[in-house]
């Protein structure tokens, strides 16, 4: 019965894994989005370096997690994220409260994306 | 990465399917799950290699899971006849007593230019030598002929021929002596120093090939240009 455990059991072991990886990002993009939508609330109120703060805590925590990220997720997904937190910083530094909102919601999508990407559902099998 | 799991697991069966409904004059030598390992693969393999934007696992998760699914085949195969008529198929007669059997032929999309290029390629010239002609699950042909065509053996010809077909071991390879071939044969090195010196050679590094069979006959081969 080896010839049956052994294989099977790998392929269990792979589906936790991806499972596992899938439930782990979401969990981590709801992190994410959490403290970005504190992000556009202090944009909102032109609390600038409320914002800042805000949003540099946000990015460190998700560069904390960029080793995994990496092993599981596309590069061009990652560095297009990255570049979004970089715009809505900049934004943020120069006061720009339209442009600092724009660059939020457009990386909360991102994010939202890159962890759908991982999600088990019918439409990204097919 | 879940993803990547179901559709290889998809893209597997489909083409695995695609390759059954082809019929076995596609497949050539290998098993229709074999020839889905080996195409899959390959590619799943180079795309990672190539692309440093996507991750290793891409390639190996998928990797990993074709080679799982293709052992469970294998042991369900083994445990199933009728699992494995599923996935390897079963063999077809398309000549029986020299006749073609047109519809087998049909269904496997089997020509008749391929039919007689197997049968020239096994040496018979015309279907009227051939008793049986089966195609296998691999896509080869088996040609058994009428007793009055097959090629003439000692026993069909009534003669007792002793048997004196024995098994060869390498014990020298290309200068390297096999030590678990040696001993395994019942021999040492002693005795492999004296075949060597009465053939006037001081080492196995002059030999390029040695074997030895059942009866003890020694074949030696010794390297070209030698000193």
């Amino acid at each position: 019965m080896k010839a049956f455990y052994l294989p099977a059991g790998v392929l269990a072991l792979i589906l936790a894994c991806s499972l596992w990886a899938g439930r782990f990002l979401e969990m981590r993009t709801e992190h994410w989005t959490a403290l970005l939508a504190g992000v556009s609330q202090a944009a909102e109120a032109e609390d600038w370096s409320g914002a800042a703060g805000a949003l540099r805590r946000a990015y460190e925590d998700w560069d904390r997690d960029q080793t995994f990220l990496h092993t599981i997720l596309e590069h061009d997904a990652l560095d297009e994220a990255e570049q979004l937190f970089a715009a809505a910083m900049a934004a943020c530094r120069q006061e720009d409260g339209e442009e600092a909102l724009i660059q939020i919601a457009q990386l909360t999508v991102c994010l939202e994306q890159i962890a759908e990407t991982q999600g088990i559902s019918i439409r990204n099998i097919f | 990465m879940i993803t990547a799991f179901f559709r290889t697991l998809i893209l597997y069966f489909i083409l695995m399917t695609g390759l059954r409904l082809m019929g076995k004059r596609q497949i050539g030598e290998l098993e229709p799950s074999e020839l889905v390992l080996t195409l899959i693969i390959s590619d799943l393999a180079a795309v990672p290699m190539q692309d440093f934007g996507i991750p290793l696992v891409n390639g190996v998760f998928p990797i990993v899971t074709l080679l799982c699914v293709s052992l469970l085949l294998s042991f369900f195969s083994l445990k199933s006849i009728r699992f494995r008529g599923l996935v390897c198929g079963h063999p077809t007669v398309i000549v029986r007593d020299g006749k073609v059997l047109q519809e087998n032929m049909a269904r496997n999309r089997f020509t008749v230019d391929e039919l007689y290029e197997q049968l020239r390629s096994q040496g018979y010239a015309d279907l009227q030598s051939v008793k049986y002609a089966i195609l296998e699950t691999s896509g080869q042909v088996s040609i058994l002929p009428y007793a009055k065509e097959a090629p003439i053996t000692p026993k069909g010809a009534g003669l007792n021929v002793p048997d004196d077909v024995t098994l060869p071991v390498l014990l020298i390879n290309d200068g390297r002596i096999m030590a678990q071939n040696l001993h395994g044969s019942g021999y040492d090195e002693a005795w492999l120093t004296g075949e060597l010196k009465k053939r006037r050679l001081t080492s196995p590094r002059q030999v390029f090939l040695l074997t030895v069979d059942e009866a003890g006959s020694v074949v030696c081969v010794t390297k070209e240009g030698r000193q």
